[in-house]
């Protein structure tokens, strides 16, 4: 899906002044995975967004979880982080019905807004690829034999 | 023969409790203590295989890396797992309580440059 850098998000940014990670006595970093994480739990907040991760990983994840190795908040996302800016790919299951584009462009601001909020790096995109949409019988198991008779 | 014997050419040191701290030791214990205090801080983080951290006098400080400079200062580095709160005034709290703690303990001018490194969320 095609993406447009939020243009609200560059605004913000005073282009060599000071990065909020800068400071006289000592460099801040945050990790990578930090960036990973905070980008995850926000995608999992916008209505309509059911999972992250496409098919092959939500299955490993699944089972990596199960046994305690995975952690399932920064499946499906990827970043790439600089000294002052971060983008961010994600992978997302959408409930069926939703319309595409409008959750998309939640999904968009939300990320923008914790990223930007919790680690002060400033968003430069947001790539979302839907992969799969979910639908709401799909998660009941089949239990065919009680209801034979 | 002493079944924990020393290496045999070193001289046999004290016993560690006895030995006096280095500097290195004595800063990174206080900034350890300093940044743990800071709230928002959940622990500090040693790394995957535990080479973050401070070690003499027969005891080590996890997740704080005091590296000596050339004009006699020292450099701090601390890794911290961190809650979900926002990060850079965090770091900067971890920052002004470390200078603090150490400048009260008349340890201020050997500290240079004083790294924050936010390594982890805390899971909630």
């Amino acid at each position: 899906m095609a993406t447009q850098p939020d243009e609200t998000t560059s605004e913000e940014t005073t282009e060599d002044s000071a990065s909020p990670l800068r400071s006289g006595r000592g460099d801040t970093t945050i990790d990578d995975g930090v960036v990973a994480k905070v980008a995850g739990i926000a995608a999992r907040e916008v209505a309509g967004v059911h999972d992250l991760g496409g098919g092959a990983v939500r299955a490993i994840g699944a089972m990596t979880q199960r046994v305690g190795i995975g952690d399932e908040r920064t499946q499906g996302v990827t970043v790439e982080v600089g000294e002052r800016e971060a983008a961010v790919d994600l992978t997302i299951v959408v409930e069926y019905g939703e319309p595409i584009p409008r959750v998309a462009e939640a999904l968009r601001e939300n990320v923008i807004r914790r990223i930007e909020g919790l680690t002060g790096l400033s968003v430069t995109e947001v790539n979302i690829a839907v992969t799969d949409l979910h639908f709401p019988g799909d998660d009941v198991p089949a239990e065919p034999d009680r209801f034979v008779q | 023969m002493d079944p924990d014997a020393s290496p045999p050419a070193a001289a046999p040191p004290g016993p560690a409790a006895t030995r006096p701290a280095s500097t290195r030791l004595r800063i990174a214990r206080l900034a350890a203590e300093a940044a743990l205090a800071v709230s928002g801080v959940v622990a500090l983080q040693p790394g995957k295989v535990g080479l973050r951290m401070t070690a003499g006098a027969g005891q080590r400080v996890d997740g704080v890396v005091v590296t000596a400079l050339p004009d006699g200062t020292y450099e701090l580095s601390v890794h911290l797992v961190c809650a979900l709160v926002p990060l850079p005034p965090l770091a900067e709290r971890v920052r002004t309580a470390v200078l603090e703690v150490t400048a009260a303990a008349a340890l201020g001018e050997a500290v240079g440059p004083v790294h924050v490194h936010v390594e982890e969320i805390a899971d909630s």
